[in-house]
């Protein structure tokens, strides 16, 4: 990867636009939020900037079941009397509640993911970024911990197409549950997620003992911790074992889910990250040079997690960027300091000992050691020749010609962003 | 054999964790089951017709059975009535079916199947596989351990009550014994109904990849040099302030504004400045912010939707502002909530609030409601998932939980002038329609007697008047969401009185200083700015008088 790399970074202007209900800790406003710093800081200047694809619903039954679609689909809040079966066979209605545009909403984050995935497979860009996906917890069949549609899933599995080997790396402070349990047998994808386990903390799975099944035996790592992680012991875990899992597995992709509640003082969190720390982890991973794609996922401090992922943004993009917050229209959301890096810490104490996280990267070394004695199927099944294909592939002309042309095609004054599908919500503006 | 089996097996998840060790084998057959989705219309091929008659036979045999028998039969010690009756129905209803031969048979086995939910099974069938392989014995215990230490407590009840997934046609009484999913400790699924299917080998894409024309580069930096597009950046604004008017007009400051329009439009013109200047000149109505244009009757509009929906923006939408989107709504509401606008408004709602509470019953709880939407969101109604943290992401969200007082430190007297709502509820929620509905129910005054029933040391089930509920529920004709359900408590008197008598019954239990107290405490959280006036009414019980004659000058 060149040190500037071509970054592809996705975002529907209409995905901040959702509201989950009233109390609902799920804001995706706070994407909008985020895009509107990426924007002032001119970040968008520096990479390639799309306004993604919608996803059908052909495209999230790449892993969904079509009744769990289709019932995503039909159910709305007018009509959702007539689904009470449905609501508690796919559970939604508590964490997961109904609201305005629910399927919108999954589509277009699934797509701008499903986009990334297609643009690295391309070699159209180096990072792909989607701020708007990494919904981890959701479900073959059902909804779960606020995610609907597992766009990660829907992702890698584009990737699988050009990919032996993905590798997904989570740092949300949930489990990755849904991405883990989609490919607990395979090989070709390995999940590794770090995240807070234990004493009814949600969803309860993330065992470092789970470890996949069958074909996949040794190809889930998971890092369970305690409250309280603060940067230091994090990097101190997080850096060894990417740098091991990457050795050992030999990737050629990676997926990273950048979820913003490992920070401090997050509404639903109890780790101690500083937004510096959590950027650390991205950095880590980019430098490693292989293809990324990088998604967004929890983050309940509305501003903590728009600070977090524009550092990040800025971090793929090797820009530094200052610490005062540039004038926008959500700037009182940034009071009273205005910084990027104000301090979030807590009091909360860290529970993780030395000897813990000693612990855990021994184990996490002996299971990867495993994982080179017994040679993966996929290793041998990789013919050598797939990977010059990948290459010829590299640069295909057409492809970003068509794509060049089409966006240089002269349209009409005033029609930004339309095409032919939607001319709704920008019409309003051109009448008023 | 297999349709019994795993009728059985399921609705014997709900009896105690000895029931449940003795039924690991059925789990196992479970697993049989749910795995091999494919192999199971093979497998009845297979089967010979004597080895249905066989099953025939038996399942005549246990039709006829005394349930005593039965229950012995399969490992039933000392079940419920309530689960009694369930495998009575259940085995019941089974035999008949099945006496009709294969293809019912095979149909009513579908059935079953679909009806119970596939998280029901999952983690049986989970926590079976791996205690096959890395779990060991202490962990079961423990589970056990803890379930029994959940099970004893209240909330048990609620929790049970809700955490039936799927169930719907069965009884609700099934529910109420449902117990295994208090464990916090959940494993990964193993099956053909939670992978994701991953492809065969590598793939190459055809002439026309699959998305790329759908998506559309807004920009792209490598074309042109940065010093080039600031300049641009800066033309752009120059014309921009030279041609508009209003609140357009006011020079923004020395820096270049970024403006992703001017950028889009540039990358449409093939990087060409002059050009991308030129048709920016052309355009009739320079893009401005969409949000700067909403009318003075737009903004009212949306305020009294917000006083009378809450939250709910798409209720505000049809019945309020119907220019706008609903995600129109959404945006504006987070611009506006940092405007004055939004303080004057919450103010109002404030004062309002307040009058209310020294005053139960007298003013307009509507407003109120709102208040509470403004303040920490109130305990969403005794959640089930709330009860049940591994189900619930929720569970640890400090805003809602910080309003869960701690069962233990109720105070006796109002926890037991509570107690027949506590009963209630527990019928309530078990009915299965009650549980999808009940988390968007959220009445005006429930907020209110939450905070009651919090100053009182009620734990979780004390504070829900549970008849309102259901009252609620069958009265609404469509109760999709807060506000019909607001709607539909309004229009019901008889909900009404209820909870006014409610509000006023516990308010008088409680002493009137500790309402106060409480509320006003939570405005100060919620904004110091207000806190003045607020302050003061809680610093004790001859601030009351105090805070009533500020009320008087305020009104």
């Amino acid at each position: 990867m060149p040190i500037n790399p071509v970054v592809a970074y996705s975002y529907d202007p209409d995905v901040g636009n959702f509201h989950y209900g009233a109390g609902h800790p799920m804001k995706p406003q706070r994407i909008a939020l985020t895009h509107c710093l990426v924007m002032h800081y001119g970040l968008h200047k520096k990479m390639q900037v799309y306004r993604p694809y919608r996803a059908s619903v052909h495209d999230m039954c790449r892993f969904h079941s079509e009744d769990y679609i289709d019932f995503l689909m039909r159910v709305s809040p007018q009509n959702v009397q007539n689904f009470t079966k449905q609501l508690s066979m796919f559970n939604v209605g508590d964490d997961c509640p109904v609201f305005d545009g629910i399927y919108d909403f999954c589509s277009m984050y699934t797509g701008a993911t499903l986009e990334g995935s297609v643009k690295l497979n391309n070699n159209d860009c180096d990072i792909a970024v989607n701020w708007s996906g990494g919904l981890h917890h959701a479900k073959k069949f059902e909804a779960s911990g606020f995610c609907y549609v597992n766009d990660i899933v829907i992702g890698i599995l584009e990737l699988l197409k050009y990919h032996p080997r993905v590798l997904y790396i989570d740092i949300d402070i949930h489990h990755g549950d849904g991405v883990q349990e989609a490919f607990y047998l395979t090989d070709r994808v390995m999940t590794v997620s770090f995240h807070k386990y234990g004493n009814y903390f949600f969803p309860g799975t993330g065992d470092m003992y789970e470890l996949g099944a069958e074909c996949g035996r040794y190809y889930s790592v998971n890092v369970p911790l305690r409250e309280g992680m603060d940067d230091q012991m994090y990097m101190s875990v997080f850096k060894p074992v990417i740098q091991q899992v990457i050795e050992f597995y030999q990737p050629t992709v990676i997926v990273l889910q950048c979820g913003a509640d490992s920070l401090g003082s997050d509404r639903l969190g109890c780790f101690n990250l500083s937004i510096k720390g959590h950027g650390e982890c991205v950095k880590v991973v980019k430098e490693f040079g292989l293809p990324l794609l990088v998604l967004g996922g929890g983050g309940y401090t509305k501003r903590n997690v728009a600070r977090c992922w524009t550092y990040e943004t800025g971090v793929i993009l090797n820009e530094e960027i200052s610490n005062e917050i540039p004038y926008n229209e959500y700037l009182e959301y940034f009071g009273p300091d205005f910084n990027l890096h104000p301090d979030i810490s807590t009091k909360q104490e860290n529970q993780n000992t030395k000897q813990y996280i000693e612990g855990l990267k021994q184990m996490v070394h002996d299971n990867l050691k495993q994982l080179a004695c017994s040679p993966s199927v996929e290793m041998q099944d990789v013919p050598p020749d797939l990977l010059s294909l990948d290459n010829t592939e590299e640069q295909n002309p057409d492809i970003t010609n068509n794509q060049y042309d089409n966006d240089k095609r002269i349209e009409a004054n005033n029609e930004f962003y339309d095409d032919d599908k939607d001319n709704d919500k920008d019409e309003g503006i051109i009448e008023v | 054999m297999a349709t019994t089996g795993t009728g059985e097996a399921t609705s014997s998840n709900g009896s105690s964790p000895e029931t449940d060790q003795d039924f690991d084998p059925s789990a196992d057959m479970m697993v049989h089951d749910y795995d091999d989705e494919r192999t199971m219309e093979e497998e009845e091929n297979m089967s010979g017709a004597e080895s249905v008659a066989d099953e025939l036979n038996d399942l005549e045999k246990e039709g006829d059975m005394p349930i005593e028998q039965l229950l012995a039969m399969y490992g039933y010690g000392g079940g419920s009535a309530g689960e009694k009756e369930d495998s009575q129905s259940s085995s019941n209803s089974m035999s008949p079916d099945s006496s009709q031969g294969q293809d019912t048979r095979s149909s009513s086995e579908e059935e079953i199947l679909s009806n119970q939910d596939l998280t029901l099974d999952k983690d049986e069938i989970a926590r079976d596989l791996l205690s096959n392989s890395d779990e060991n014995e202490d962990k079961e215990t423990d589970v056990h351990d803890l379930l029994n230490s959940v099970s004893s407590s209240q909330t048990a009840r609620l929790l049970r009550s809700h955490s039936q997934p799927g169930s719907e046609d069965s009884d609700s009484e099934d529910d109420i014994d449902y117990k295994p999913e208090e464990e916090w400790k959940k494993t990964i699924s193993v099956g053909s109904a939670y992978q994701a299917v991953v492809p065969e080998g590598l793939s190459k894409y055809g002439d026309a990849p699959a998305y790329e024309n759908e998506d559309r580069l807004l920009w792209d930096p490598t074309k042109m040099d940065d010093n080039d597009v600031e300049k641009y950046l800066q033309e752009i604004h120059l014309q921009i302030l030279q041609t508009s008017v209003g609140v357009n007009a006011i020079p923004t400051g020395a820096h270049v504004r970024d403006d992703e329009q001017a950028l889009y439009l540039l990358l449409q013109c093939g990087h060409n400045k002059e050009e991308a200047l030129r048709r920016r000149k052309m355009q009739a109505i320079p893009p401005t912010d969409p949000m700067s244009l909403w009318s003075e009757e737009e903004c009212s509009n949306f305020e009294t939707g917000l006083r009378f929906y809450g939250k709910d923006f798409y209720l505000i939408h049809q019945n309020k502002v119907k220019t706008r989107s609903v995600g129109e709504l959404v945006q504006f509401y987070y611009l506006w909530k940092k405007t004055e606008r939004h303080d004057i408004f919450a103010n109002k709602t404030r004062l309002e609030k307040r009058r209310y509470t020294l005053h139960p019953g007298v003013t307009d709880y509507m407003e109120r409601f709102l208040d509470d939407q403004e303040t920490p969101p109130p305990p969403p109604v005794p959640r089930d998932r709330s009860a049940s943290p591994v189900h619930s992401l929720l569970f640890g969200d400090p805003k809602r939980s910080h309003l869960k007082p701690h069962t233990e430190h109720g105070i006796g007297d109002h926890a037991s002038n509570f107690q027949p709502i506590d009963t209630e509820l527990d019928i309530n929620t078990a009915l299965p329609t009650v549980q999808c509905v009940e988390p968007k129910v959220r009445d005006p005054a429930e907020g209110d007697t939450n905070n009651i029933c919090l100053q009182n040391g009620l734990h979780e089930e004390g504070y829900v008047p549970p008849a309102k509920k259901v009252k609620t529920d069958t009265l609404s004709d469509s109760i999709s969401d807060l506000p019909s359900d607001l709607h539909s408590s309004t229009a019901s008197t008889e909900t009404q009185n209820h909870i006014d008598s409610l509000s006023i019954s516990s308010a008088e239990k409680a002493p009137p200083v500790t309402s106060v107290d409480k509320v006003s405490s939570e405005k100060y959280k919620s904004s110091p700015s207000n806190s003045q006036p607020v302050l003061s009414v809680s610093l004790g019980k001859v601030e009351l008088g105090h805070s009533r004659s500020a009320e008087a000058v305020s009104q």
